[in-house]
């Protein structure tokens, strides 16, 4: 078997290549095999060397072709005086269908997990489910979450709402004008918690609401500072940066926001996590992937 | 004595817990917003209300121990107890961890595993040989040793009270666990019970009113022995008499009468000890053979990276992403990390305490595969930076502005800082950028001290034209006084905003320091924004903190108003030194709301944290 000779052009490239590592071996005691082995070795090496690289290569670029399979949950954190929205609970309930025996903390990390949501039939398919941190220090992490997301749940407190809208908004908004949100259009299902307390927020409320408040953070928006940072190439110079974040525009010009100028489809359900009543939540994600 | 003890872990979920009395208010949420995810691991624990919260983690896994009980009454098997559950819970149900086939999406599937309640009869057990161990330690040396570790265990945070007398004046119900260790352990057992009991059908109510009948410590320590146990037996009806069950709750039936007297008899004597003795020696060598305890486990750690053969199998182990961080592996990385940071003029402080912080989160971590650790630690650093420098509420001032618009107040931004910073240009720069979004903006000239303060105000309205107004009383009046003026004439005339000018002051002058927290407290101003220059080091915390501490010592309300801004300002002078950011940040945990450029009145920015990030570990 001599494989040099469908090399081509290179072929005394590899036959002087083949040359200087017999001399080499030689140089170093031992005895060289045939040259034509020697070649052929060289040969195929390469040959696998570069199937791998390609194969890794294809591979990663397959799956990074739509990476967003995923149901992401995202909501505002409570703080101390109001205790949580209920993001991990709902997280859980949908999971197990009970709430974690002895209550929740503050989320420090997301949960991430794929499973068929309890209550459907095993056979379903199983969904990959991401519950965020409501917590702002945390916030810098969401976008990359955002990009996983092939459709998002907003939770928002019932019980709370009208004490809470602000912060709601603030992270909506953040949500509404993330660049890659603005370009896929990612479905958007804001979910009232909590339905199971006397006088829970009506999802008309909310709405209504949340068009007023997204209204004006979009005006104050507009003329943001720039942000200040510091030139790492070394220039010295300050200003702005190009790592500067790119905000998507939210609705049309100098008409009030309806949520019908979300980049994507919004919808409106409330249900409550200690009832387990996420009926909403479950039919959402399902057709959101079919 | 213990409140309650629990295990969560990092997604938020409580997998554990058992509580002995019902809590008031959501001590765990505190704990995870203002220490975990405030990068405050260094802390060695946390201290509110009347609760002390102490903690352990396992990085490994993303658990976090934690052990809640009445800061008045420090156990001193806290450190143990921890210790031991997390060995057997981690034993008990953590095994996933290193069986690769029953991964799940998280390194260990502690999750799938609902039912945590066997774990009880462990915990029980596992609190019952802890507070015996301790209590042994007290019975079998009665002398100094086993007495001084009480008040070694209980670190800095209440030091008011000398300790010898804090442990004689505890509660009635320590002084009874006390005694009942010269009694056989059965009756150990008994007391612990009952008063579990007790502590449980105990409302919780009545436990918070026991608990502020009881008297400070510092308030009669120079009181005489025997005054003292009086006072302590007097607390006892007193104390008892918020409970109905009388009878069950008498520890003394189980020993009549003799039990009441050795109780007496030694408080006495190991006050004296604690009064004859010199204590520190003594302390020296408790806290010296306390550490070995923990030094044998992290003894391990180091014993294996010093073999050189080990420590190439660790070098593989490590590329494998099999390895877990130990201290040793961290410390000299860390130490290199801390010194860039105080280069980048980080205080020095701050940076000591962000890196043991992180250090205590990564310690015991599974590295990831193909990574050093200087990239596992510069990753972690990172986010750490990254979070600390992200605001918790929004900085944005014109969405508040635009809020507040409707209710017919204007919004008061109050400016101080030390002299020289660049409050006025701040301020003026601050104008334009509302006045650009069309609010109507008056300057309340409150700085009545410097020559030229006013009419340098009054230069910059000329220049910012229309929509602008300043309201000054001249030199020598009380700022106050003007500020509130200002807003009552603001809000008279209908401007949005109310942008409140004071004299620069040094951080340890006290009479001014009194006026500013004066100001603050009259005008209730929405926001206090400090006005530092990105160019100090060590002096941003000591400056931030001491007005901080000034504003809330010389407020007499109850939720004083405190600095919930910081303004950055010739933040174009020092290069990549951008260290005083973090230092401010972290010192106070309020935001940089805007970032000072340069001399004209569009130089205002507002932070950009990654770039930030990045400088500082270049």
């Amino acid at each position: 078997m001599v494989l040099e000779q469908y090399l081509g052009p290179i072929r005394p490239h590899v036959i002087h290549a083949a040359v200087a590592l017999g001399n080499k071996m030689q140089a170093y005691g031992i005895e060289p095999p045939a040259h034509a082995n020697l070649t052929d070795a060289l040969v195929i090496t390469v040959l696998v060397l570069t199937i791998t690289v390609l194969g890794i290569a294809l591979s990663t670029l397959l799956s990074r072709r739509d990476p967003r399979n995923a149901v992401l949950i995202v909501g505002i954190s409570g703080d101390s005086d109001a205790p949580a929205v209920g993001k991990t609970a709902l997280f859980k309930s949908l999971r197990y269908g009970t709430l974690p025996k002895h209550g929740t903390v503050p989320s420090m990390t997301v949960n991430d997990a794929t499973f068929v949501p309890h209550g459907l039939s095993i056979s379903a398919p199983p969904m990959r489910w991401i519950d965020f941190p409501g917590h702002p220090r945390l916030r810098h992490k969401m976008h990359a979450y955002l990009q996983m997301a092939k459709c998002i749940v907003f939770v928002v407190d019932g019980q709370r709402f009208t004490a809470q809208a602000r912060k709601d908004t603030e992270l909506l908004f953040t949500i509404l004008t993330d660049p890659f949100i603005a370009e896929k259009g990612t479905p958007l299902l804001i979910f009232c918690n909590k339905s199971d307390v006397a006088n829970p927020t009506k999802t008309v409320t909310v709405q209504t609401r949340l068009e007023a408040e997204l209204e004006r953070a979009r005006a104050s928006s507009v003329t943001t500072l720039r942000s200040a940072g510091v030139a790492v190439d070394g220039s010295g110079n300050q200003g702005a940066l190009a790592d500067e974040e790119e905000r998507a525009q939210l609705g049309y010009e100098n008409e009030p926001f309806s949520f019908d100028h979300a980049p994507g489809p919004v919808t409106f359900a409330s249900g409550s996590a200690v009832n387990n009543d996420v009926e909403a939540i479950i039919n959402f994600a399902r057709s959101s992937f079919l | 004595m213990i409140d309650e003890f629990c295990i969560f872990e990092s997604g938020g979920t409580v997998l554990w817990r058992r509580s002995f009395v019902a809590l008031k208010g959501d001590p765990l949420a505190i704990l995870v917003r203002s220490v975990l995810l405030e990068d405050r691991l260094s802390l060695p624990e946390l201290s509110f209300d009347c609760y002390t919260l102490r903690w352990v983690l396992d990085n490994e896994r993303g658990l976090f121990f934690v052990v809640i009980f009445q800061r008045l009454l420090p156990p001193a098997y806290a450190d143990d107890l921890l210790h031991m559950v997390r060995k057997e819970f981690t034993k008990r149900y953590i095994r996933p961890a290193d069986n690769p086939s029953a991964k799940g999406n998280t390194p260990f599937v502690v999750d799938c595993d609902p039912d945590f309640d066997q774990f009880a009869p462990h915990f029980e057990r596992i609190l019952a040989s802890a507070e015996k161990k301790s209590m042994t330690a007290g019975a079998t040396s009665r002398n100094a040793e086993g007495k001084k570790r009480k008040p070694v265990k209980p670190p800095a945070p209440d030091i008011t009270s000398p300790d010898p007398n804090r442990e004689a004046e505890q509660d009635p119900e320590t002084l009874d666990t006390g005694l009942s260790t010269l009694s056989a352990e059965d009756v150990v057992k008994k007391n612990r019970e009952a008063f579990i009991r007790k502590h449980v059908s105990r409302k919780s109510k009545a436990a918070m009113g026991a608990m502020k009948m009881k008297p400070k410590p510092s308030a009669i320590d120079s009181a005489t022995t025997p005054t003292r146990s009086v006072g302590g037996k007097v607390m006892r009806p007193s104390n008892k008499a918020t409970q109905d069950a009388g009878p069950t709750l008498d520890y003394s039936t189980g020993k009549p009468q003799e039990d009441g007297a050795i109780a007496d008899d030694e408080v006495a004597r190991f006050r004296d000890q604690f009064m004859n003795a010199a204590p520190n020696s003594a302390y020296d060598i408790i806290e010296d053979s306390d550490d070995d305890e923990f030094d044998e486990e992290d003894g391990d750690g180091v014993n294996e990276s010093s073999a050189p053969l080990g420590g190439v199998l660790n070098y593989f182990k490590g590329l494998a992403g099999m390895r877990n961080l130990t201290k040793a592996d961290l410390q000299p990385v860390m130490e290199n990390f801390k010194d860039v940071l105080i280069a980048k003029n980080v205080a020095q402080n701050i940076a000591e305490k962000l890196i043991e912080s992180v250090l205590n989160s990564l310690e015991g971590k599974k590295m990831e595969s193909m990574t050093s650790v200087t990239t596992t630690v510069r990753s972690a650093l990172d986010e750490a930076l990254t979070r600390i420098l992200t605001s918790r509420q929004s900085t944005d001032i014109v969405a508040e502005i635009a809020a507040k618009q409707g209710t017919g107040r204007p919004y008061v931004i109050t400016y101080c800082g030390v002299n020289g910073v660049g409050k006025s240009t701040s301020l003026a720069k601050t104008c334009y950028y509302l006045l650009n979004h069309g609010y109507k903006v008056m300057i309340a000239a409150c700085d009545t001290f410097r020559a030229g303060a006013v009419e340098q105000l009054r230069t910059h309205v000329r220049c910012l034209g229309e929509g602008v107004e300043l309201f000054d009383r001249g030199y020598g009046k009380d700022a106050a006084a003007v500020a509130n003026d200002a807003i009552r004439k603001a809000k008279e005339l209908g401007y949005d905003v109310v942008l409140v000018d004071t004299a620069g002051r040094m951080q340890d002058n006290e009479p001014l320091m009194r006026a500013l927290a004066k100001l603050v407290e009259v005008n209730r101003p929405d926001r206090v924004l400090f006005v530092g220059e990105a160019l100090v080091g060590n002096d941003a915390v000591d400056q931030l903190s001491k007005f901080n501490q000034a504003l809330a010592d010389h407020q007499n309300a109850a939720a004083p108003r405190l600095i919930d801004g910081i303004v950055l300002t010739k933040f174009d002078t020092i290069d990549d030194k951008v260290g005083a950011a973090v230092s401010m940040v972290y010192a106070t945990g309020q935001p940089i709301v805007f970032v000072g450029v340069g001399q004209t009145y569009m130089d205002l920015r507002k932070i950009n944290t990654r770039s930030l990030v990045k400088a500082l570990l270049k």
